[in-house]
C-alpha cells in the first residue's frame, strides 16, 4: 500500500481510531494485523519471508542472551547470515549471476546457473537491518531480548516505517510498544502536518519533477548539455523530496498514535562537507553502517591507510545495499573517495583558504562549500538514477558538450530551444510552477533551520496564518499535484 | 481533546466549502457547451440540431476505417461518424445519448461490434471518464460512470469534491481559467463528416502473427449494447450492426467464427440486420491494412464503399 494512495487515505485514519478504541493489551495485535494488510497490499507471498527472519532472529535473540563465548557469537552469525542470506538470494542472486556469466563468457564458456524470475520483496533492506540491527544490540547486551512474540513481530513490521524506514534501533522503538498511548492533540496536529508536509514533497515535487527528467534518464543519448545538467540537479531535488517525504509521512502516522520514530533527515542540501551530508541525509541508515560496520572495523582509530580503506570499503557497501546494479556501487565508491579526498586534503585547504582570506568571509565561504558538495552530491546521484553504467558514463561525459551554443539558442529562443533545453518539453508555466513549488519547501526548510525545529510550520503564529498555509497546500496538492503515474517512492524498491 | 475535535471539525468543513465552491465554478466554466476542447468527444456533445440519414458508432473500427463521405456517396444523405477511437460501448452509449438531447435526428444507426468493444475491460481506456466530469452530476451520466470506473473514483469523484479534478489536474490545469479559447467556425471533423482515416498506409507490425484471443462477452458491455439498442428504437432509428474487417494471413481461426455466432445471435434476437466482414477477401488483402485490426487509407475507402452497398441493400 502506497502512502500516497487511496487505501492509504482510508487505511490510516481507521486502524489509528481503533487503536485509540481498542483497550490497551489488544493494540499491539491491532498494530501487528493492520502491518501485516499494510505489507500485503504489495505482493502477499512475501510476508513469508518476513515471517522467515522474524522466527530466526526472535528465538536467535533470545539463545544469544542465555549462551556465552563461541555458542554466543555463532548465534548471532547465524542470526545474521539468515538474514543476508535472505538479501543474497532476494536482491543479490542475479547480479552475482550475470557478473558471473560475464567473466565466464571471457574464457569462451556458458554459465550453466539458471537466473531466478523473482520480484524483489518491497523494502527487503530496510526490515532487514532493522531485525539485524535488534539481534546485534542483544549480542552486545544493549538490548535484553523481546519475549513477546507479538511484540518482537511489530518491532519489525511496524507499518509506517516497514517498507522505507527509518530504519529503527531496538532501543528507541520496542519499549513504545508497551507504553499506553492516549490520544494527545498536540501529538495528532504535528503528526498530520507531517503527513500534510511529507505528502506536499512526494505529489507536489518529487512526481512533478519525475514525469519531467524520466524520458532524459530513460535515453540520456537524445540529449547533451543544458537538459543532462537540469535534469541531474532536479534529479536531487526528486529524491529528497521523495525519500524524505515518507519520512514525513511514516513519522507523521506514527506520531499521531503517539510513536516517536527517529529523524530521517536534517537538511542535507545544506551541508557544507560531505561527511556532513552524510550525517543529515537517510541518518538512520548511515548511523547503522556507522555502528554496525564502520566503528567494528576501527573506523577512524586505527593506520591512516586503514581508515581510507574503512571508509571506502563502508561506502561501497552503502552503495550495494540500495542496488544490486554497479551504478549503485559506483554512487558509494564515488562518496568514499569524495571523503578520502576530502581528507586528504584538509590541511592544504585549510591552507588556501587562509591565503585568499575568505574566513574573512565567512558567508561567502559557506556559501561555496554548500555549493561545492551539492554538485557533487548531484554527480554521484547522475550513477544512482541512470538505467545503466553506459547511460551514467554518457551523463557525465556529455554534461558540458556543445554548452555555448545552447546558450545562445535558448537567449533567442532559436527553434524553440527554450521548451527543449530549459522546459524540458513540460512547458513554461508547468516549469515555472515546479521552481515555485521548489521554492517555497526551500523557504519553509530555511526557517525550520532558523527555528531549530524540523517540524516548523508557523507553530508561533496566528490561527488564521497557520490555517491559510494548511489550505494553501492542500490547494496547492489539488491542483498541480501529480496523481497518475502510480508512483512508487524510490526507496521502495531497496 | 474536545477543542481538538472542534477544530478539526471546521478545518475539514473550511476544506469541503472551497472544494465544493471551486468544483462548482470548474463544472460550469470546463461544460462541454461551454468550454472548447480539441477533442472529437467535445465535437460529437456540441453537434446540434442535425438531421443525419446515417450515423457511425463504435471503437476505432468505425471512427477511423469508415469515411463518411464515400458512404454519403453509396447511401445518398448526410452522414456524421460519432465513433472514437478506444472507446468501449458505454461510452458509445453516452454519446449517442447526449447527441440526441441535442435534439439530432438519425434514420440508420450504424454500429461497429467486435471482440474489443465486447471485452472492453481489455482496452487500454474504454471509457474516457475525464472528459465527462463536468457533468458528472447528471444522474445518467453518473450511473454510467458506476458501470464504467472503480466504486472507490466512483465514490470519491461524487462525494469528494473536487477530488476528480485533482486527479485530471493535468487535463484542467489552472492556467486553463485564464486563456478560454473560443470554438474555431470549423473544425477538422466537419470536413470529414467525423472519420479519421489513419494515413499510414505501411502495414505495422506485419511480422507476428496476430491470433484470435479467447472470446469472453463482458455483461457491462452487452448491458450498453442493449441500451443502445432500446434508445434507437424509443426514437425510431434503424440499426445496422457490422464487425470491420482484421486482417488474416489464411482463413477465419474457430475463435473469431465463434464470436460471429455470438454477435449474429444478438443480432437475430433484436431483429437488427448484421454484417460480418472476416472473411471478406478485403481481410487477405495486407495492402488495405495499417496493422491487424485497421485498414488503412486505401482499405478505408474500399471498405467504406463496401459497407455502403450492404447498407444500402438492407434498407
Amino acid at each position: 500500500m502506497l502512502f500516497n494512495s487511496l487505501e492509504f487515505i482510508l487505511f490510516f485514519p481507521i486502524v489509528t481510531l481503533l487503536y485509540f478504541v481498542l483497550p490497551y493489551k489488544y493494540r499491539w495485535f491491532l498494530l501487528l494485523m493492520a502491518s501485516c494488510y499494510f505489507y500485503m497490499a504489495f505482493v502477499p507471498i512475501y510476508i513469508l519471508i518476513l515471517g522467515f527472519t522474524i522466527v530466526v532472529d526472535y528465538f536467535a535473540a533470545i539463545y544469544i542472551e542465555k549462551a556465552s563465548g563461541k555458542k554466543r557469537r555463532n548465534l548471532l552469525i547465524i542470526s545474521l547470515a539468515s538474514n543476508i542470506f535472505i538479501l543474497a538470494v532476494f536482491k543479490y542472486y542475479n547480479f552475482i549471476n550475470e557478473n558471473l556469466s560475464f567473466i565466464v563468457t571471457l574464457f569462451g564458456h556458458e554459465n550453466p546457473i539458471p537466473f531466478l524470475k523473482i520480484l524483489l520483496p518491497i523494502g527487503l533492506s530496510f526490515h532487514t537491518f532493522q531485525a539485524m540491527s535488534y539481534t546485534i544490540e542483544v549480542y552486545r547486551g544493549n538490548q535484553k531480548p523481546e519475549k513477546h512474540f507479538g511484540i518482537y513481530s511489530l518491532y519489525v513490521m511496524f507499518y509506517p516505517q516497514l517498507v522505507a524506514g527509518p530504519i529503527e534501533r531496538p532501543q528507541n522503538i520496542l519499549h513504545q510498544f508497551y507504553e499506553k498511548h492516549n490520544f494527545q492533540p498536540n501529538q495528532a496536529t504535528e503528526g498530520l502536518k507531517l503527513i500534510l508536509w511529507g505528502m506536499f514533497k512526494k505529489i507536489l515535487i518529487a512526481d512533478r519533477i519525475a514525469a519531467m527528467i524520466n524520458p532524459v534518464f530513460n535515453s540520456p543519448q537524445s540529449y547533451e548539455g543544458i537538459p543532462l545538467i537540469l535534469a541531474s540537479i532536479l534529479f536531487a531535488f526528486q529524491i529528497y523530496c521523495d525519500f524524505s517525504g515518507y519520512s514525513d509521512i511514516a513519522i507523521g502516522s506514527a506520531k499521531v498514535m503517539g510513536f516517536k520514530l527517529m529523524n530521517n533527515f536534517n537538511h542535507p542540501y545544506c551541508s557544507r562537507s560531505i561527511s556532513e551530508f552524510w550525517s543529515r541525509w537517510h541518518i538512520s541508515l548511515s548511523t547503522w553502517f556507522r555502528d554496525y560496520l564502520y566503528i567494528p572495523m576501527g573506523g577512524n582509530r586505527v593506520k591512516i591507510s586503514r581508515w581510507y580503506f574503512n571508509l571506502f570499503f563502508v561506502f561501497i557497501i552503502s552503495g550495494l545495499w540500495h542496488g544490486a546494479n554497479w551504478t549503485y556501487i559506483i554512487w558509494g565508491a564515488l562518496h568514499g573517495l569524495y571523503l578520502i579526498c576530502a581528507l586528504f586534503t584538509a590541511k592544504a585547504s585549510e591552507k588556501f583558504v587562509s591565503i585568499v582570506r575568505l574566513t574573512k568571509a565567512p558567508i561567502l565561504w559557506n556559501a561555496c562549500q554548500t555549493l561545492a558538495t551539492f554538485l557533487l552530491v548531484c554527480f554521484a546521484w547522475v550513477f544512482f538514477r541512470a538505467s545503466s553504467f553506459s547511460d551514467a558514463y554518457y551523463i557525465s561525459t556529455h554534461l558540458f558538450s556543445n554548452i555555448g551554443q545552447q546558450l545562445r539558442m535558448i537567449l533567442t529562443d532559436y527553434g524553440n530551444s527554450r521548451m527543449n533545453l530549459v522546459y524540458l518539453n513540460t512547458g513554461m508555466i508547468s516549469f515555472a510552477t515546479l521552481v515555485v513549488f521548489i521554492f517555497v519547501m526551500e523557504l519553509i526548510q530555511w526557517k525550520q533551520r532558523k527555528e531549530g525545529d524540523t517540524r516548523y510550520f508557523f507553530q508561533n503564529k496566528p490561527i488564521a496564518i497557520r490555517w491559510s498555509f494548511y489550505i494553501f497546500l492542500v490547494i496547492s496538492i489539488s491542483l498541480f499535484g501529480v496523481f497518475h503515474n502510480n508512483s512508487e517512492f524510490i526507496y521502495f524498491q531497496f | 481533546m474536545r477543542f481538538f475535535i472542534l477544530k478539526a471539525f471546521i478545518f475539514f468543513i473550511l476544506i469541503y466549502a472551497i472544494g465544493f465552491i471551486a468544483e462548482w465554478y470548474y463544472d460550469d466554466y470546463f461544460h462541454p457547451g461551454r468550454f472548447y476542447r480539441q477533442n472529437k468527444i467535445y465535437w460529437i456533445l456540441n453537434k446540434k440540431q442535425g438531421d443525419y440519414n446515417f450515423a457511425l458508432l463504435g471503437s476505432s473500427r468505425a471512427a477511423n476505417v469508415v469515411d463518411v463521405n464515400t458512404l454519403e456517396r453509396e447511401i445518398t444523405g448526410e452522414g456524421i461518424n460519432i465513433a472514437t477511437s478506444g472507446s468501449g460501448l458505454a461510452e458509445n452509449y453516452l454519446l449517442l445519448k447526449k447527441f440526441l438531447e441535442n435534439q439530432n435526428k438519425i434514420k440508420i444507426l450504424v454500429i461497429n461490434v467486435d471482440e474489443y468493444n465486447l471485452q472492453s475491460s481489455r482496452m487500454p481506456y474504454p471509457f474516457t471518464d475525464y472528459l465527462f466530469l463536468p457533468l458528472l452530476k447528471e444522474k445518467e451520466i453518473s450511473d454510467i460512470y458506476r458501470d464504467a470506473v472503480t466504486s472507490e473514483k466512483y465514490f470519491l469523484w461524487n462525494y469528494v469534491p473536487f477530488s476528480k479534478y485533482a486527479e485530471f489536474n493535468e487535463k484542467y490545469p489552472l492556467e486553463f481559467l485564464f486563456k478560454k479559447s473560443d470554438f474555431p467556425k470549423v473544425l477538422s471533423w466537419d470536413t470529414t463528416g467525423g472519420s479519421e482515416i489513419l494515413r499510414e498506409d505501411e502495414f505495422v507490425n506485419f511480422e507476428s502473427i496476430k491470433k484470435t484471443e479467447i472470446f469472453i462477452p463482458e455483461k457491462t458491455d452487452m448491458l450498453y449494447l442493449t441500451k443502445i439498442i432500446d434508445l434507437c428504437n424509443q426514437h425510431d432509428i434503424h440499426i445496422f450492426l457490422y464487425s470491420a474487417p482484421q486482417y488474416q494471413v489464411s482463413g477465419v481461426d474457430e475463435e473469431r467464427k465463434k464470436i460471429n455466432t455470438f454477435i449474429d445471435s444478438i443480432a437475430k434476437k433484436h431483429s437488427i440486420p448484421y454484417c460480418q466482414f472476416y472473411s471478406h477477401p478485403i481481410c487477405h488483402d495486407k495492402n488495405c491494412f495499417r496493422d491487424y485490426t485497421h485498414l488503412n487509407y486505401k482499405g478505408a475507402l474500399r471498405f467504406s464503399t463496401i459497407l455502403g452497398e450492404k447498407i444500402k441493400d438492407t434498407f
